[in-house]
């Protein structure tokens, strides 16, 4: 979309729509996590990680990606303004090695399924 | 050795049974022995796209519960005589055949041909399972739609559960013109989100139309823009390297001018 469609105003192509509407829907037709359950899951790691770092909370996406090895959780959070490495590592660290025990906010997602994946959690400037 | 091909997609109408007719044909064409299997009992329709329906005997029922022998089951296109069908019964619905049985009967077939292709039902219930378990390659039919993609999703994770090579995708009903317009999305796209390996684009035709009209499958002629992918996707089965190539419709200058200024250049592909 160009500048002079912005400039009056019209949507996006539909078929960017499609596609980032169907991102999220697999999202969780592929893990098997509900739209709220996920939502919980995005407010856990955020409030993780904000502590150490600032970010950009409406542009946080998280979805699942097929790999070779099977279903990733994939956590794609901007951040925002400088942060220095060791921000950075701190909130990693925040998320991947909570000092105190997680807070119970969902039910463990279901095992049953061949689609069990690892959550990892990936963070992209 | 022979190969075992299951067409599914889970949506219903993105064209399971038409590609099923169409690389049927391709194939005979191409001096394989070919059996296509309709397994979507109770609404068979194979016969009808590739215009066998007045010379069913017996279906795939009948040889299952004993009453028929394959061959006599088995129907020789006249036209071709290296295409088979093996129709599906009209009168049952898929509780009549299980996989065992769908197996084992695959299994025999294999002695008359080089190549079965399984026309799989739509949905995930025990048509698709009956489809799905003798299959060595498994073909996903999808179109350029979110339920089309969504279903097809779906029927990937069941192939990886059922322990099965993952499919390869045909993206079927491309059209060119909406592509360039960005209000479809493009082979990039659905491979991207369905990250399987792509085997065809067959773009839409209405020569399809008039093709089911007369029972008479596109592959064929080999001439109409369907007909000539349905082609070149069978060279590959074939295990020749075809490459793919960028859909045209034959878009005027205009058209082709006014893409330029577009930002987000979508070639169809």
């Amino acid at each position: 979309m160009n500048w002079l469609d912005r400039l009056l105003g019209r949507k996006p192509p539909s078929a960017q729509v499609a596609k980032d509407r169907l991102k999220f829907i697999l999202s969780y037709d592929r893990a098997q996590i509900n739209p709220e359950l996920l939502e919980r899951i995005k407010n856990t790691i955020v409030n993780a990680i904000s502590e150490h770092v600032e970010i950009d909370r409406a542009g946080i996406k998280i979805t699942t990606e097929r790999g070779a090895d099977g279903d990733h959780l994939v956590a794609d959070i901007p951040l925002r303004g400088g942060a220095s490495p060791e921000q950075v590592e701190a909130a990693v660290r925040a998320v991947t090695e909570p000092a105190l025990p997680v807070a119970r906010t969902a039910p463990p997602v279901s095992a049953g399924s061949r689609r069990d994946y690892p959550a990892r959690k990936r963070k992209r400037r | 050795m022979t190969q075992v091909i299951t067409i599914t997609s889970g949506k219903g109408g993105v064209g399971k049974t038409t590609t099923t007719a169409n690389l049927g044909v391709a194939l005979a064409l191409r001096g394989k022995r070919v059996a296509c299997v309709d397994s979507d009992i109770g609404l068979r329709n194979l016969d009808v796209v590739l215009g066998l329906e007045n010379r069913i005997v017996y279906d795939i029922v009948d040889v299952v519960e004993g009453r028929a022998r394959l061959k006599q089951a088995l129907i020789k296109d006249k036209r071709l005589p290296d295409l088979m069908l093996l129709p599906a019964a009209q009168t049952r619905d898929k509780s009549a055949v299980n996989p065992t049985q769908m197996s084992r009967l695959i299994e025999e077939l294999k002695k008359e041909a080089d190549y079965i292709l399984i026309d799989s039902p739509a949905g995930i219930e025990q048509g698709f399972r009956n489809a799905l378990a003798p299959a060595n390659l498994i073909l996903l039919v999808t179109t350029p739609e979110v339920s089309a993609v969504r279903d097809a999703d779906r029927i990937i994770g069941m192939v990886e559960a059922a322990e099965k090579k993952p499919p390869r995708l045909i993206l079927n009903r491309i059209r060119p013109a909406l592509v360039r317009r960005g209000e479809m999305m493009d082979t990039a796209d659905v491979l991207e989100i369905l990250s399987i390996e792509l085997i065809g684009q067959v773009p839409e035709d209405e020569s399809i139309i008039t093709s089911t009209n007369r029972g008479q499958p596109v592959a064929f002629d080999g001439n109409t823009p369907a007909g000539v992918e349905y082609g070149r996707i069978a060279e590959r089965l074939l295990g020749k390297d075809v490459p793919f190539r960028v859909l045209n419709d034959g878009a005027g200058w205009m058209e082709r001018v006014r893409g330029l200024f577009r930002r987000d250049q979508r070639g169809a592909s």
